[in-house]
């Protein structure tokens, strides 16, 4: 009975956070509210479809009207106003783009600039440029020399060049079109996972332990009387706060995020897979990204607000343990902000290290968060009545045997 | 703008290959006949020219699923193309005076855009500058609010309504001759070409003997769905294999959550439960379907939810149960 309540509580307040537009077919005869030049397009509300064919001639008229919309929408053709042209120069012999004049603000954040000013573009970057219209690429060559390439030959050529796949391709065209900043991950150098190597974009190593983690190793690796090998947990004694009992009772070892785990140091005995591992590849991220908001400079990008892998969801099963472990050891050290002390979901939901995994499946994307929570190290034990004694003010000088009293949160 | 046209059959699809081959469609017509025609939807890959920053409403390429290729190929309607292979080869085999019949052609489409834009910007500074005639033209108080935009264009010039200068006229009456770019001889502006055909002969139809490969339970129960005259996509974003539709998704909600599964295959039964409570939430049926073996204990999934349809699909016989949450 309470799952039916659950339900309907549910049901009844939607989220309206939640409502992700682009996961339903919409209506193309509201693109024309998305291109009107207002500040605040409004888009369609969801549900206003039917449930089923009712027969009406209305009906049957409102769908093709759709249809013919989207018809003409997707009928539109790619120009380039001499004023504002980018002309970009495909080379198929080594797969190169280079950009002779580049300017407008799109390429602020793509390419790589030589000493001459050219700008070259990986083939992704490529693509989503000549897709969003923003690129007249042409063939470079003296047969073929001022043809344009075709949206098709764009698609045909770029894709399967310098490791773009169309399900990366999908993600990062998706993120883009967001407005982030997307550059290159190491998913992109499979023959580097191991080590040394540094991206061509950024060095990142997993940081050594930061300030906060020493507070806590100090805290935890305090010498604790040795657990006797048979007798009572707790050994008669006198202690001054239910914290050292809680300690002796803690018999079962948890998973520390602050250290690297047994498999990332016995990776090397090849007991993982390898990158070519036919069951269980090797997963990195595939794509960095950060917020459009941000100052980003191509040149020194600061770190990525976000880590995206990129896995096919018809292809590959979810990562296992092992893969997942090994991902999120590749990432940097990531761990709950300082000043969240006490607010235990909050720092679980943020974990030590944290990567995205965005699943694709026939070019429809769905994001997840994997996250190292590291629930071993939250002690309710400890933040029990600081975290609250701090609301009310005046609590502090109490000291933790006062919180038993409010232990409803325990 | 453009009514579409019927492809002509059959026409190509284009694969790309990777590790997964993907088939992808470019040909907005062929597109649009599919939909209505064949109840094939695939999915909107790539970004919209004219509004590029959004992601709710996608543009060309679409990518076929592999059931729909598969089953496109197997009717004769379509035949598969790599379209790497296809471009180089004619691209290798073009000669020059196709070359330069295609550059005159690309640039003639080019004029016709370029002179569409001026008499198009013309005719909407007129349109503005009437606008704002009419507004001064009126006495004070009475439509008091002006847009921003068109008070600034009043004060300096049509800058900022259009992006770019055009005339620096602050009369009414329309000046035919603009000083820049007069005349019929605009530049022409460059075009990208959707697809590659009007650059290169479309690709000969080569029989391939390779199908676009597919699971076969979840391809059996694909083609008995959409046999029934429902339309299926890609189900991941309610973690299914399919989303079936009654008709268009443009129009109609989906009834159906699906999945497939071999016939002596063992279901978790938490599976289950999962799925009937999610396609209940969702106000869909979770629908479990495959391909019944013959002469076997084929009464084994029976109890597992209510017996929703059959149908017969080249003699293999699809059977499809449908699976509400029943929150007693």
């Amino acid at each position: 009975m309470a799952d039916i309540d659950e339900d309907s509580t549910i049901r009844a307040t939607p989220d309206p956070t939640d409502t992700d537009l682009s996961d339903e077919t919409q209506d193309f005869r509201f693109l024309s509210t998305l291109s009107q030049p207002t500040d605040h397009p409004t888009l369609p509300r969801r549900g206003e479809k039917d449930f089923e064919h009712h027969g009406t001639l209305s009906q049957t008229d409102t769908l093709a009207a759709s249809r013919n919309a989207m018809h003409d929408a997707l009928s539109v053709s790619r120009t380039h106003n001499p004023k504002s042209l980018i002309v970009g120069l495909y080379d198929p012999s080594d797969d190169s783009t280079t950009i002779e004049q580049p300017k407008g603000p799109n390429l602020r954040t793509m390419g790589k600039a030589d000493s001459r000013g050219r700008l070259s573009l990986l083939p992704e970057e490529t693509l989503y440029l000549v897709e969003r219209g923003s690129l007249d690429l042409r063939w470079r060559g003296e047969e073929l020399e001022g043809l344009p390439l075709s949206l098709q030959a764009a698609y045909a050529y770029l894709l399967g060049k310098r490791g773009l796949t169309l399900e990366r391709y999908t993600v990062y065209a998706g993120l883009k079109r967001s407005g982030y900043v997307v550059q290159r991950g190491p998913a992109w150098y499979p023959e580097d996972y191991d080590g040394d190597f540094i991206p061509p974009r950024e060095l990142e190593k997993p940081k050594p332990l930061g300030l906060f983690a020493h507070f806590y190793k100090a805290l935890f690796d305090k010498p604790l009387p040795d657990a006797a090998p048979s007798g009572p947990l707790v050994t008669p004694g006198f202690y001054r706060s239910y914290d050292s009992i809680y300690r002796l009772m803690t018999l079962i070892p948890a998973h520390d995020p602050a250290e690297p785990t047994d498999r990332e140091s016995l990776r090397s005995s090849a007991s993982m897979g390898h990158p070519t591992s036919p069951t269980h590849p090797r997963i990195r991220p595939a794509f960095y990204v950060w917020k459009p908001t941000s100052e980003f400079k191509k040149s020194a990008p600061p770190p990525p607000d976000f880590r995206i892998a990129v896995i096919n969801a018809r292809e590959e099963s979810f990562p296992v343990l092992e893969q997942l472990d090994d991902l999120l050891q590749s990432v940097p050290y990531d761990p709950p902000p300082p000043g969240s002390e006490g607010q235990t979901y909050r720092r679980v939901k943020h974990g030590w290290r944290n990567v995205l995994l965005a699943v694709v499946d026939q070019g429809v994307v769905s994001y997840m968060r994997i996250a190292d929570a590291g629930f071993g190290k939250e002690k309710v034990y400890e933040t029990r009545g600081r975290g609250r004694g701090g609301k009310r003010g005046g609590f502090h000088g109490r000291g933790r045997g006062g919180g038993r009293g409010r232990g409803k949160g325990k | 703008m453009t009514a579409p046209v019927a492809p002509s059959l059959p026409f190509p699809v284009f694969q790309v290959s990777q590790k997964v081959e993907h088939y992808l469609l470019y040909d907005i017509n062929i597109i649009t006949w599919l939909r209505k025609n064949h109840n094939i939807l695939g999915v909107l890959v790539g970004t919209l020219p004219q509004i590029p920053q959004q992601n709710v409403f996608l543009g060309l390429p679409l990518e076929l699923q592999p059931e729909e290729a598969r089953l496109l190929v197997e009717r004769s309607l379509a035949y598969i193309v790599n379209d790497l292979d296809w471009h180089m080869q004619d691209l290798a085999s073009n000669v020059v005076e196709q070359k330069e019949a295609i550059r005159a052609d690309l640039r003639e489409q080019g004029a016709r855009v370029a002179k569409d834009f001026e008499s198009n910007k013309k005719s909407r500074t007129q349109k503005a500058l009437k606008r704002i005639q009419a507004k001064s033209g009126s006495t004070v108080g009475q439509r008091s609010i002006p847009s921003p935009a068109l008070e600034e264009a009043e004060d300096t010039s049509e800058e900022t309504l259009f992006g770019e200068p055009l005339t620096r006229e602050t009369t009414v009456t329309p000046s035919p001759e603009p000083r820049q770019a007069a005349g019929p001889e605009f530049k022409p502006w460059t075009v990208t070409p959707t697809t590659s055909y009007p650059l290169i002969s479309p690709p000969a139809n080569i029989d391939s003997p390779d199908l676009p490969k597919v699971n076969p339970s979840s391809y059996a129960l694909f083609k008995h769905l959409h046999s029934l005259g429902y339309f299926l996509s890609p189900g991941i974003r309610f973690g299914c294999q399919f989303s079936v539709y009654p008709g268009d998704p443009l129009r109609f909600h989906s009834h159906f959550l699906t999945m497939s599964a071999d016939w002596d295959e063992e279901i978790d039964l938490l599976d289950l439960v999962g799925g009937g409570r999610l396609g209940t939430g969702v106000k869909k049926g979770w629908l479990v379907g495959g391909v019944e073996q013959k002469g076997e204990e084929g009464e084994g999934g029976k109890d597992s939810g209510e017996a929703a349809k059959r149908g017969t699909d080249d003699g293999a016989r699809v059977r499809t149960f449908c699976i509400e949450w029943g929150g007693m």
